[in-house]
C-alpha cells in the first residue's frame, strides 16, 4: 500500500460554512499557510461533536502556528448550519466546516467508504506547500486528540524550517543510562 | 575526604562484551597520556559515571583518572562548569584539552567520548587542510555547550565536530550534555528536540551540523 506523506494537494473546489456564512473554498485557500484537514464520519453524531469540540478548544493554539483547521464531512454545508443551529457546541467552532457530499476531498485523500457515504476519521497535515506531511486515518468509533495534533503540527513545523537534523526529545528524569553503541566509522 | 577512583567500582555495568573490545582497539591508537578529571557530587549519577570513567581509564596504560569534588580545585570547578555534575573533563600533560562531558556518555555519544579520548591521546584522524583552515578562523573565544540525548544519532556526530573544534583551537570550548540530567535546562532553553547548541550561553542553534556549518557558524560569531 502506497504512503501519502509528500502528496500534493489536487485542485478541489467544495462550499463550507464559516462564522454564520456559506463560503465557496478551493485548494488554493489551502496554499501559503499549514492545514489541518480534519475528516469526521458525519453531523448530528455523537463521538464527533466531542472530537470537533476538541479542536475548537485547541484552535488558538493553531491558529497561533500559522495553521488553519478545516473540518470535513460528507454532509453539505447546509447540514452543518443546521447542525451549528441545533447545537451550542457546533455553534461555537469559529474554524471553517466544509461540506463535501460529492465526497472530492475524501476521494482525493482516500478515506472515503463509498458504500456508506461518509469519511473515515483522518487528519492530514499540509504544509505551505501544500503537501501532506503527516496523516492518521481512524475506524469509525476511535477518536482523536487535538492537543496531540497541535503537538505534532509544532514538530513538523520545526523540521520544516530547520531540516530533519533533529531527534525529538522525551525526557523521562530517572530513566537509566543508554547502553553505549559505539559507531567505529569516523573513528578509525 | 578527597575522592579516590577505588572508592567507585572498577568496573562499569556500561562496558560490556563487543563494546569492551571496540573500546581496547581504539585505545591502543593512544600515544600521549589523557587524564579524565570527573567532578562528582553524592547523587546515583555521579557514581554511575565514576564507575564508567575507572572502567575506561583501565583499558590503557595511558589513561588515568582522577576524581574531585566541587569546591576542591576551583580552577577546575570553572573548567568543567560544576552547576551541571556529574562532568568530566579531558586532559593531557598540558592541562585542561576543553572537552567536556555532562552526564555519563552513554548510548549514542560513547562514539564522542572515544573520539574525545583519541583527540587527546593524538590518535584520531588527521583532519584535512580545509577543516583546519576552517577551524583556524575562529578567532573569538567560544563557548559550545552541545545538549543531547543519548539516544539521538544527529547529536553524537556533532558532539564529536565540536569537541575536534575544541581540541584544534584553543579558543573553544566543546560540552556534551545529557540534556534528560539536568531539566532547568531543558526548562530554559525549552528544549523538545536535541540536538540543541548553546553557543556562549546566549545563542541557540537547533539541529545537526556537519564539521563545515559548524566551523562556519563559530567564525561568524
Amino acid at each position: 500500500m502506497a504512503h501519502m506523506i509528500g502528496k500534493e494537494l489536487e485542485p478541489f473546489s467544495v462550499m463550507g460554512y464559516h462564522q454564520g456564512e456559506f463560503k465557496p473554498f478551493t485548494e488554493k485557500d489551502l496554499l501559503g499557510h499549514w492545514s489541518v484537514l480534519f475528516f469526521y464520519p458525519a453531523d448530528f453524531t455523537f463521538v464527533c461533536p466531542t472530537e470537533l469540540k476538541d479542536l475548537a478548544e485547541q484552535y488558538a493554539g493553531f491558529q497561533a502556528e500559522g495553521c488553519e483547521v478545516y473540518s470535513v464531512s460528507e454532509d453539505t454545508h447546509f447540514v452543518h448550519k443546521a447542525w451549528a443551529d441545533a447545537s451550542d457546541t457546533i455553534q461555537a467552532i469559529s474554524y471553517p466546516m466544509l461540506g463535501d457530499p460529492a465526497g472530492v476531498l475524501a476521494r482525493q485523500f482516500g478515506v472515503l467508504v463509498e458504500q456508506e457515504g461518509q469519511a473515515l476519521r483522518a487528519t492530514f497535515l499540509l504544509n505551505p506547500e501544500g503537501k501532506i506531511v503527516l496523516y492518521e486515518i481512524h475506524d469509525m468509533g476511535i477518536g482523536r486528540n487535538a492537543e496531540e495534533l497541535l503537538r505534532k503540527l509544532q514538530a513538523a513545523k520545526f523540521v520544516h524550517e530547520h531540516g530533519d537534523q533533529v531527534c525529538p526529545a522525551h525526557w523521562h528524569p530517572g530513566e537509566e543510562t543508554l547502553t553505549p553503541s559505539l559507531d567505529l566509522v569516523g573513528l578509525l | 575526604m578527597p575522592l579516590q577512583p577505588e572508592h567507585y567500582p572498577a568496573k562499569s555495568p556500561l562496558i560490556a562484551g563487543e563494546l569492551e573490545g571496540q573500546l581496547n582497539q581504539l585505545l591502543s591508537k593512544l600515544s600521549a597520556p589523557v587524564t579524565l578529571v570527573c567532578l562528582l557530587d553524592g547523587g546515583e549519577k555521579s557514581a554511575e559515571m565514576a564507575a564508567f570513567v575507572n572502567h575506561v581509564a583501565g583499558l590503557s596504560p595511558l589513561l588515568s583518572c582522577k576524581f574531585l569534588s566541587p569546591g576542591e580545585d576551583p580552577a577546575v570547578d570553572a573548567a568543567l562548569d560544576a552547576s551541571l555534575l556529574p562532568a568530566t573533563g579531558v586532559y593531557t600533560e598540558a592541562g585542561f584539552a576543553r572537552m567536556v562531558f555532562h552526564g555519563i556518555p552513554g548510548g549514542k555519544e560513547i562514539t564522542g567520548f572515544a573520539g574525545a579520548l583519541l583527540n587527546a591521546g593524538n590518535a584520531a584522524k588527521p583532519l584535512d587542510k580545509p577543516t583546519l583552515k576552517d577551524i583556524g578562523k575562529i578567532k573569538k573565544p567560544v563557548d559550545i555547550r552541545v545538549c543531547v540525548s543519548l539516544a539521538c544519532h544527529h547529536c553524537a556526530q556533532l558532539v564529536m565536530s565540536a569537541q575536534r573544534v575544541a581540541w584544534e583551537n584553543p579558543l573553544v570550548t566543546a560540552h556534551m550534555i545529557d540534556a534528560n540530567l539536568y531539566p532547568a535546562l531543558v526548562k530554559q532553553y525549552q528544549i523538545q528536540r536535541v540536538p540543541l547548541t548553546v553557543l556562549n550561553g546566549t545563542q541557540a542553534v537547533p539541529g545537526g551540523k556537519t564539521m563545515a556549518e559548524l566551523t562556519t557558524l563559530l567564525a561568524r560569531l
